[in-house]
């Protein structure tokens, strides 16, 4: 199979890379200088002190915003095949009933939305 | 007739059901203001409204097969809306209608926030469900238990304030979830030895595949049952069970029990003799082990409850096992018949059996329930012992739910006793005897703990003299189930003319 | 054939985690686990068995859009229960017993 041949490279590829990491920190540790400071050693944020610690609670809407996002993104997986074939069913005389279905998917996803709109689910 | 008219007529009860759902929703967000109840009604309406299309709809698609078998709807591969779909359709839209119009003065109560959450589910868990048991292929089936499985998980834990009604939710979605996952996988395989999806085209294959792979078969058969029998809640998938009927707010208890179930029974039966019969014996057994085990644990453990709703899901556990002895009894005449081939014989009355014990089912247990519903709102308590001297208080609530836990045990007159004995003898007659002396003893057991309520009814001192009027959907509710457990009692033949129609109605979608 | 053993590792893993994990996100990673081990499965058969056909291919595409439904519904219970139980531990979440 000429497939494993290329295989090959794909493994030189990541073998090479890795071992390009190991060189450059190594030349990195031959040639800086070493002089820390308690500034230098605090977590980079945006270059001011950092506030408070790491582990941060975040505001419940966020992860229901990305519930809600979760759900309408994933319906794009039904749209995708449908763009690709729709031009096809057209030059069989279905592009109309195509269009018209997936504007019906459409269109009970919109009042979804705006249920979650009306609910207060994207009211900050 | 054209195209439209085809679709419309194969298809008018799930867009009604659709149209009501979304219309539900649509009236709860632009207008905030309407009452709760007004929806309830509408959610009423349009299961009523379905319900009595559908026997309609699977006579259209009779005569409509008859006239033009080549003129149907475009996906007609993936749902047949044939007479048994129709059938069981009806059983689960009537107690669906049963569970909305008990459950008005309720859901007012208590979950008045909510209500149109809850109807709206309640309407689309009815559409999924005639699509289960109209599903004739892997890809449409999955969809269909899915899409019933996602609307009982957010109507289990509607009530978000109440940790037991949470509980009784993740319960339920951590098993489901997980029970998906395996069948999912046992429909991977089933694709892998056959290379289709579709039902009938994989019975096909059968006969090759098992001479040489019967194991891989009967594995990814036992491995789809787990997301089947977990919505059926058969024994070694029921553990979710008691816990997410004695949670889930009651509304909801009664939809698990009187239309979930009988939407998988009806789903699994298809699923068996459509796509698998070629394989009969190698599942007979399973079933009927899965039978026999779901009998006895549920009544055994039905016995010590003393929280009605939990009495009645081991209970309801227990009459799946029931209605399973007539598909583990199923006869080769009985398939024969219902691939088109070859007619009914004295003997053959186990499918029979099946699907009237589906129907007196959701009868009696819908009605059950609108009595356990009623008490709840009334009296505010779900223990047993709270049921003392309800015939003094509350005589029609009492009588009738007498009358609906005779059925269940299978007393003469009312329609249980039939829907046993058809299973019974369906049983006897195919060689399973051992089975039916099992179903016999577990339905004495079961007499034990039905009666006990109705000795805490009767016999016993009330424990307060109030006396309470119940709502007239709540008086409606029982009246259908009344009419259901006594009339198909009373007058079981042009249904048991319908069940065999929808038993030969199986195939005319299949030529 | 390799992708159907992977697909079988894979599920197992999944299988395992469910089992054994007693945080309720934990399950439902493992949960998700199993799900893209029959996505696997239903691609690789329909890619070597019935090349012309693409049935596996929009069961896997139905697979994924139902996961991620599930996962919302999930996650949704998941925070409902966190308000009511202040934790996602399976084995503390039983205040209902037989």
């Amino acid at each position: 199979m000429h497939f494993a041949a290329d295989y090959w490279y794909v493994a030189l590829f990541a073998l090479m890379g890795v071992i390009f990491i190991f060189v450059a920190l190594f030349l990195a540790w031959l040639i800086r200088p070493h002089n820390p400071t308690p500034d230098k050693l605090m977590p980079y944020e945006c270059s001011v002190r950092p506030v408070g610690e790491a582990r941060v609670q975040f505001r419940i809407i966020f992860y229901l915003v990305a519930l809600l996002f979760l759900a309408f993104d994933v319906e794009v997986v039904f749209l995708f095949p449908w763009a690709v074939v729709l031009r096809e069913l057209g030059s069989i005389g279905l592009g109309l009933l195509a269009w018209f279905d997936m504007m019906l998917f459409i269109g009970i996803l919109l009042l979804a939305w705006l249920y979650a709109y009306r609910k207060g689910m994207l009211d900050w | 007739m054209d195209e439209l008219t085809v679709l419309l007529g194969y298809f008018a009860s799930e867009m009604v059901l659709a149209i009501g759902g979304i219309a539900i929703l649509v009236i709860n967000f632009t207008s905030p203001n309407v009452k709760g109840r007004y929806l309830g009604y509408l959610a009423a309406c349009t299961v009523g409204v379905s319900a009595f299309i559908m026997p309609w709809q699977g006579w259209f698609v009779f005569e409509a097969q008859l006239v033009r078998s080549t003129l149907r709807p475009f996906f007609s591969f993936c749902l047949s809306p044939d007479m048994y779909a129709t059938y069981f359709k009806f059983a689960i839209a009537i107690g669906m209608l049963i569970t909305i119009l008990a459950s008005l003065d309720y859901v007012e109560a208590r979950l008045n926030g909510v209500s149109a959450e809850l109807y709206a589910l309640l309407c689309f868990a009815t559409l999924s469900m005639s699509f289960m048991v109209s599903a004739v292929e892997l890809i449409t089936l999955f969809l269909a238990i899915e899409l019933t499985s996602i609307a009982s998980y957010a109507l289990a834990s509607l009530d978000t304030s109440n940790p037991r009604s949470v509980e009784a939710g993740i319960k339920y979605f951590l098993t489901g979830a997980a029970a998906t996952a395996v069948s999912l996988y046992g429909m991977s395989l089933i694709y892998a030895f056959s290379g289709t999806t579709n039902l009938r085209e994989i019975l096909n294959m059968q006969t090759e595949v098992g001479a040489q792979f019967p194991h891989l078969i009967l594995v990814s058969l036992i491995m789809v049952m787990a997301s089947l029998g977990f919505k059926g809640a058969l024994v070694p998938f029921h553990a979710w069970a008691p816990d997410t009927y004695e949670g889930a707010p009651t509304p909801v208890t009664t939809f698990l029990a009187a239309a979930s179930k009988v939407a998988a029974v009806g789903l699994i039966a298809r699923f068996m003799i459509y796509g698998f019969s070629e394989s009969l014996e190698l599942w007979r057994p399973v079933i009927s082990t899965i039978s026999a085990l779901t009998m006895t644990v549920g009544n055994l453990f039905a016995i010590p409850q003393r929280n009605i709703k939990r009495m009645l899901a081991y209970s309801s556990i227990a009459h799946a096992g029931y209605m399973l002895i007539g598909l583990a009894a199923v006869s080769q005449a009985e398939i024969d018949f219902m691939m088109g081939k070859g007619l009914l014989e004295r003997t053959d009355v186990a499918m029979t059996g099946f699907l009237l014990y589906a129907l007196g089912y959701a009868f009696a247990t819908g009605g059950a329930f609108t009595v356990v519903l009623a008490v709840s709102h009334l009296l505010g308590t779900e223990e047993i012992p709270e049921y003392d001297g309800l015939s003094q208080r509350m005589p029609h609530l009492a009588w009738a739910l007498t009358i609906f836990f005779l059925s269940l045990i299978g007393i003469p007159p009312f329609v249980g006793f039939f829907t046993k004995a058809f299973v019974f003898a369906g049983a006897i007659y195919s060689g399973l005897g051992w089975l039916s002396i099992v179903g016999v003893l577990n339905s004495v057991v079961s007499g034990y703990y039905y009666l006990n309520v109705v000795r805490h009814m009767f016999l016993l001192p009330p424990k307060a003299q109030s006396v309470e009027r119940t709502a007239p959907s709540t008086d409606a509710a029982l009246l259908i189930a009344l009419l259901g457990t006594v009339v198909v009692g009373l007058l079981p033949n042009p249904f048991l003319q319908w069940i065999r129609d929808a038993l030969n109605g199986v195939i005319l979608m299949l030529r | 054939m390799h992708y159907l053993v992977l697909s079988a590792l894979l599920f197992s893993i999944g299988i395992y985690g469910v089992l054994t994990r007693r945080n309720a996100i934990a399950i439902l990673m493992g949960i998700e686990l199993m799900l893209n081990a029959v996505n696997l499965n239903f691609v690789a058969v329909c890619a070597s068995l019935t090349p012309n056909q693409i049935t596996g291919q929009i069961f896997a595409a139905f697979v994924i859009v139902v996961a991620a439904a599930e996962a919302c519904i999930g996650f949704a219970l998941i925070i409902a229960i966190y308000r009511n139980f202040a934790k996602v531990n399976v084995d503390d979440i039983n205040i209902m017993r037989w």
